[in-house]
């Protein structure tokens, strides 16, 4: 049995390759609503898989919390059991609990809710995978190198005073010659069982290696304006591919690229490719200040797994320019070595974007950070519309390029994947029906440093990029 | 010479009371890993403290316990009773105490180090999908070095008894009592054995030849090692009854527990925990083995492991394969043999599900495969052979 369920986690593990959302950003910051109760849930998935995630709800108004988690459109007949999450009790509307995820891949973590509203749902979908191996910390590995080998110099002596005095009658102890033959025959034994131990582990850990996620490889051509991204997939150590002519449309589009110019991040656009064949995307560049620009395109698979693809584009001075799209969205804010930016960004039609940020930002706690558009009076922005079906559009960047996340009001999750979390439980994800100059956006900051924040709202077909930056704490 | 199984002021025969923890640290091994897998096809996922888990460290806490009284008495004691423990106790780095008791030791160490890797591996390479890794491999043999002490122990003493001369009818009260409870002891390292070995043992696939390979490896060594410094004509019947017993009682006590799954994907909703599957039928080639044993005084060695492996195969293959049949049929799905208790991974048109077989052998595959089994039978009867000489002289 315990050869089936292996069995069914490679079958699950072979149609689900990993790949990644976001990067370096790996836990969810969503909030979701079951039926008329609001929760914000936080999923710290595991560094490895099959690994336990961590899951935090904030619910004001209910009496309890199920959990479960779900391969995300794997058909099952029948439903895993709620576990009850742990009410805090220092914070009655918090609640904590754990969820296993066995394979990489695009899964579910559901919730029930039970309070003065009776019993609803809501899902949020988790990608998953496997992200690294946690190397050996130099005590543990010296303390059990040290007590290994004591064990065996133990065996070994064990085995020669047995075969010398196991034998003889109770009394006095006779003496005996050494036993050559118990000595050499157990220490050549001890040697063979250390070597093939250490090619057991060397082979596992291999076979762990193959599974951690590698980012599709994506070449970038720049001819004149036209920019041409190829992503190209590549078989991974296990002989794995993922695919990529199998993503879905978010907002509208197969991909969502972000362009920022290195290392001053002092410009940056939100741009959106046409597909042009599987994994290929072509587009003309808008007007560009040269110098290397990092790319970081979104794309949402079938199966509701999102992937960032990262590359880099270097512009020539005098590059060619074509209109930017009504789509898309551009800014020039200051360079980093200018400053630190503060909480209110002036915008180039006058417009201000106001941050109101918290006192103190620590890496991997969750935050509601809000942001306000206000009109060059100083009043909240009016005719605000949808921007590419969403309130605003996010994108936390930390200043080495090592964290990369594009993120919405409802949170860090794609929209697509959302959308297959919300049907498997039985709703229907909730399009904001009027959009307001303020904007909340999930988050917590996978580790401490400087950070560029990027926002972006509309009103009355202008699309606004305001522009901050943050200082995590450890 | 009956040393430390009498009390000097009383002059009764009596088991030391460590023998009883030792042997209480062995049970709960077996048990705790079978409870473990129990869990695993039930419940699906576990943490450290569950309760199978705490069986299974039972038997280092008794190791644990043993050892560190027997080593400190033996090594450090002035009374008499410890100069008679020191009488039998072999010396490692000017440690006392006998054989067993320094594997059991070694054991128990071994396990706790096992366990710290085993933690590391988890965080490192995941949660275990998988029985056999590396870490789980070497807990699986410090549990064996732990219940082999406990053998050597028990070993130790009934060849003393025995060899002694006494026929005082006390201290043959007391070599029955040692003999059984050897007995019982080889009859958890079976089941141990077993265990190790039971996702290639299962009911689907006894229609092929894996099975029949690995109880071929594993069983005969220990029946062939054991058996002789039990001193008992019906030893190996013995050792595979106490298999037996231990995981029937299981298949009727588990499932009387409710218990669902807390991991998916879930194949079919269970509602109580699922047993072992009914014991594999050792306890047919044990009993020809004993008869054939005891006619087989005058042979040669390698006449006795060549014939003991044949028949130990032919009787295995004779009795268990028609009885796989049964098993695999619906006349098998009942509270007594359990067919239908599968874990709750087990889908719908699975071998499992619809009586099915997997890699089935048939014709000159079948023959080959036993051809295979009683080679290894050979080499795991000729190692048992050897040890069981050695092991019917052990005294310290």
């Amino acid at each position: 049995m315990m050869r089936r369920l292996v069995c069914m986690l490679g079958v699950l593990l072979a149609l689900s390759v990993p790949a990644r959302a976001h990067v370096g950003s790996n836990d969810v910051y969503q909030t979701v609503h079951a039926g008329p109760y609001q929760l914000f849930v936080t999923v710290r998935p595991p560094l490895v898989l099959p690994g336990v995630a961590t899951v935090e709800v904030r619910a004001a108004g209910v009496r309890s919390v199920g959990v479960a988690p779900a391969v995300m459109g794997y058909k099952q007949d029948f439903a895993l059991p709620l576990d009850t999450m742990v009410r805090s009790a220092a914070d009655p509307d918090f609640y904590t609990g754990t969820v296993w995820l066995m394979v990489p891949g695009s899964w579910e973590v559901r919730l029930q809710v039970q309070g003065e509203h009776g019993t609803q749902t809501a899902a949020v979908a988790v990608p998953a995978q496997a992200l690294g191996i946690q190397q050996m910390q130099r005590p543990l590995g010296t303390m059990l190198a040290v007590v290994g080998l004591l064990l065996l110099g133990c065996m070994v002596a064990l085995v020669v005073a047995a075969a010398r005095q196991a034998h003889q009658p109770p009394g006095a102890d006779a003496a005996t010659r050494l036993p050559r033959a118990a000595l050499l025959s157990t220490v050549a034994i001890m040697l063979v069982a250390v070597v093939v131990a250490a090619r057991w582990w060397a082979a596992s850990a291999t076979l762990h290696a193959a599974t951690i996620f590698h980012p599709t490889p994506v070449t970038v051509r720049l001819a004149g304006n036209a920019l041409d991204l190829v992503a190209t997939p590549q078989a991974d150590n296990l002989g794995r591919v993922r695919a990529i002519d199998d993503l879905l449309a978010d907002h509208g589009q197969f991909i969502h690229l972000y362009a920022i110019r290195m290392p001053g991040m002092d410009a940056a656009f939100h741009l959106h490719p046409q597909m042009v064949g599987p994994g290929q995307f072509r587009m003309a560049l808008p007007a560009m200040a040269a110098g290397h620009y990092a790319l970081y395109g979104d794309v949402v698979h079938t199966t509701g797994l999102p992937e960032t693809l990262v590359a880099g584009v270097d512009v020539p001075a005098g590059m060619p320019a074509a209109p930017l799209a009504a789509l898309d969205a551009a800014a020039a804010p200051p360079p980093l070595s200018a400053g630190v930016l503060d909480d209110t960004y002036r915008l180039p039609t006058g417009y201000t974007m106001h941050w109101q940020r918290p006192a103190q930002i620590n890496a991997n706690r969750a935050y509601l950070l809000a942001f306000h558009l206000r009109a060059p009076d100083g009043t909240p922005a009016t005719a605000m519309q949808p921007y590419l079906g969403m309130a605003g559009h996010a994108a936390f960047v930390k200043t080495d390029g090592s964290v990369f996340a594009h993120t919405h009001p409802d949170g860090t999750a794609a929209m697509p994947a959302m959308e297959l979390a919300a049907r498997s439980v039985g709703s229907e994800m909730e399009m904001p029906q009027t959009v307001t100059p303020d904007v909340t956006f999930p988050y917590g900051f996978p580790s401490a440093g400087r950070y560029r924040i990027f926002i972006q709202m509309q009103h009355a077909g202008t699309v606004e990029t305001g522009v901050f930056d943050a200082e995590v704490q450890p | 010479m009956l040393v430390f199984a009498m009390s000097q002021d009383t002059q009764t025969a009596r088991v030391p009371w460590y023998l009883w923890v030792g042997l209480f640290g062995s049970s709960c091994a077996p048990i705790g890993i079978d409870w473990d897998i129990s869990w695993h096809h039930t419940i699906g996922r576990d943490t450290f403290f569950t309760p199978p888990h705490m069986t299974v460290v039972m038997c280092v806490v008794a190791a644990a316990v043993t050892s560190i009284y027997v080593l400190s008495v033996a090594t450090f004691g002035r009374s008499a009773a410890a100069a008679q423990l020191r009488a039998v106790s072999i010396n490692v780095f000017g440690m006392r105490a006998p054989t067993g008791v320094f594997l059991a030791a070694w054991g128990g160490l071994s396990m706790l180090t096992a366990s710290w890797f085993d933690n590391w591996w988890h965080a490192a390479y995941g949660l275990d999908a998988v029985m056999f890794s590396l870490p789980h491999t070497l807990l699986m043999l410090s549990m064996l070095c732990i219940e082999l002490g406990n053998i050597l122990l028990l070993v130790a003493t009934l060849n003393r008894t025995t060899l002694s001369g006494q026929a005082q009818p006390r201290g043959q009260t007391t070599a029955r009592t040692l003999q059984r409870l050897m007995l019982y002891q080889s009859g958890l390292l079976v089941l141990n054995m077993l265990v190790l070995v039971a996702d290639y043992t299962l009911r689907v696939r006894l229609h092929s030849s894996s099975p029949y390979v690995y109880c071929a490896l594993l069983v005969p060594v220990l029946f062939a090692g054991l058996a002789p410094a039990s001193r008992s004509r019906w030893a190996c019947t013995t050792m595979a009854a106490v298999y037996t017993v231990i995981v029937m009682v299981e298949v009727l006590v588990l499932p009387l527990f409710p218990a669902v799954p807390r991991l998916g994907p879930i194949g079919h909703m269970v509602t109580h925990y699922i047993p072992q599957p009914f014991p594999l039928l050792i306890v047919v080639p044990a009993l020809a083995l004993d008869l054939l044993w005891q006619r087989t005084a005058a042979w040669r060695r390698w006449q006795v492991v060549v014939v003991s492996a044949v028949v130990f195969v032919a009787v295995l293959l004779a009795a268990e394969w028609p009885f796989a049949t049964f098993l695999n049929s619906a006349a098998a799905e009942n509270r007594f043999f359990g067919s239908q208790y599968l874990g709750y991974q087990i889908s719908p048109g699975t071998p499992e599900m619809e009586h099915g077989w997997v890699k089935v052998a048939h014709g000159m595959a079948l023959v080959r495969g036993m051809v295979r089994a009683t080679v290894y039978g050979c080499v795991s009867m000729a190692l048992g052979v050897a040890a069981g000489g050695w092991l019917r002289r052990v005294q310290r």
